[in-house]
């Protein structure tokens, strides 16, 4: 199909972002989400083609905008989707996704109680608390 | 409407607009679904991470190359049908089913791209380097690799033929690179420590 994947030739991406011996991945998150589409249970119909077209599907907006395992991350999601291992319901309540827990307890709670009091519009400013 | 284009369709459009911007988030989000549905363990996640940066990378392909420059025998099977070739070193397995291996020489020098996705032969040389993965690489590269190159580094003389390979849906490439001069008598096992992961590409030569 022709898309914006279709990028041999294209013009405007500027310098190739070389970076010699760079580590296989950058950010934790990233680690993970390869392991996530490695490692996930597939709908019976799904092969490396079926992932790739995909991610060819998406709309070219998002496609540019995303980064690398952003792209997979959402292939892997409609992948499930159409294969009805999930359900739009369950994939639109992870827009109330919280921090995971590690990273919630890191916050202090008196910053956590700042806050909440700021929300509820007990005070004003941080200082104030 | 075919029943394959209602299909495409689907996928096409879920409303995921609304999903965190955070993408550390959203993959927490996900992987935290996929457990509660019992679609994927913890552990098997963290086994293919850990084979992917651990166990598997450029050193497999390494072994190839420098067998390939120490074995005149192995170098024309690995040239003529590379799949079986690298298969006697037990290399077998993620996206190396179809394995095609070019020479590099003082007359051509070739280079590997995916200008579609990241076609990579995984086994080999493990998982791709985000640049490969760049718009700007994927772009540019079957347009002006003699530019590309000489931004890695790579000076090529105007004699020099420059081949470049777009990976297909199945085949994988392995660019065998030259064999620096200086290592005539260093041993298969330090040759294969000479040989880089970009140069597999082609995106590098090699010196000692």
């Amino acid at each position: 199909m022709d898309g914006v994947h279709d990028m041999g030739g294209m013009h405007g991406f500027g310098k190739v972002p070389y970076e010699k011996d760079e580590p296989t991945f950058h950010h934790e998150w990233e680690r993970r989400v390869w392991g996530l589409c490695q490692g996930s249970t597939y709908p019976d119909c799904a092969n490396l083609d079926y992932g790739r077209h995909s991610i060819e599907l998406m709309p070219p907006d998002l496609y540019l905008s995303y980064s690398y395992f952003e792209r997979w991350l959402y292939s892997l999601t409609t992948t499930l989707l159409s294969g009805e291992l999930v359900t739009l319901e369950e994939v639109q309540v992870l827009r109330h996704a919280q921090m995971p827990q590690a990273q919630r307890r890191s916050i202090p709670m008196r910053t956590m109680s700042i806050v909440a009091k700021l929300m509820q519009g007990r005070c004003s400013k941080l200082g104030t608390a | 409407m075919s029943k394959e284009h209602t299909h495409s369709d689907s996928l096409q459009y879920p409303d995921l607009a609304h999903l965190p911007s955070d993408p550390a988030l959203r993959m927490k989000a996900m992987e935290s679904l996929l457990v509660e549905k019992g679609l994927v363990k913890p552990e098997t996640i963290d086994a293919y991470i850990e084979k992917f940066e651990h166990e598997i990378g450029p050193h497999n392909g390494a072994r190839v190359v420098a067998r390939a420059w120490v074995d005149a025998a192995f170098r024309e099977r690995l040239l003529r049908n590379a799949t079986g070739a690298v298969r006697e070193l037990g290399f077998i397995g993620s996206q190396t089913t179809d394995v095609v291996a070019i020479e590099n020489t003082p007359d051509v020098h070739n280079l590997v791209v995916c200008t579609l996705c990241s076609c990579y032969p995984w086994t080999l040389l493990g998982l791709p380097p985000s640049w490969y993965k760049s718009y700007a690489y994927r772009s540019r590269v079957v347009r002006e690799p003699r530019e590309v190159l000489k931004e890695f580094g790579v000076e090529l003389g105007e004699d020099v033929e420059v081949r470049v390979w777009d990976s297909t849906a199945e085949v994988r490439y392995l660019v065998v690179p030259e064999r620096p001069a200086g290592t005539e008598e260093m041993s298969e096992e330090a040759l294969a420590a000479v040989v880089t992961r970009d140069s597999m590409i082609g995106a590098a030569k090699l010196e000692v």
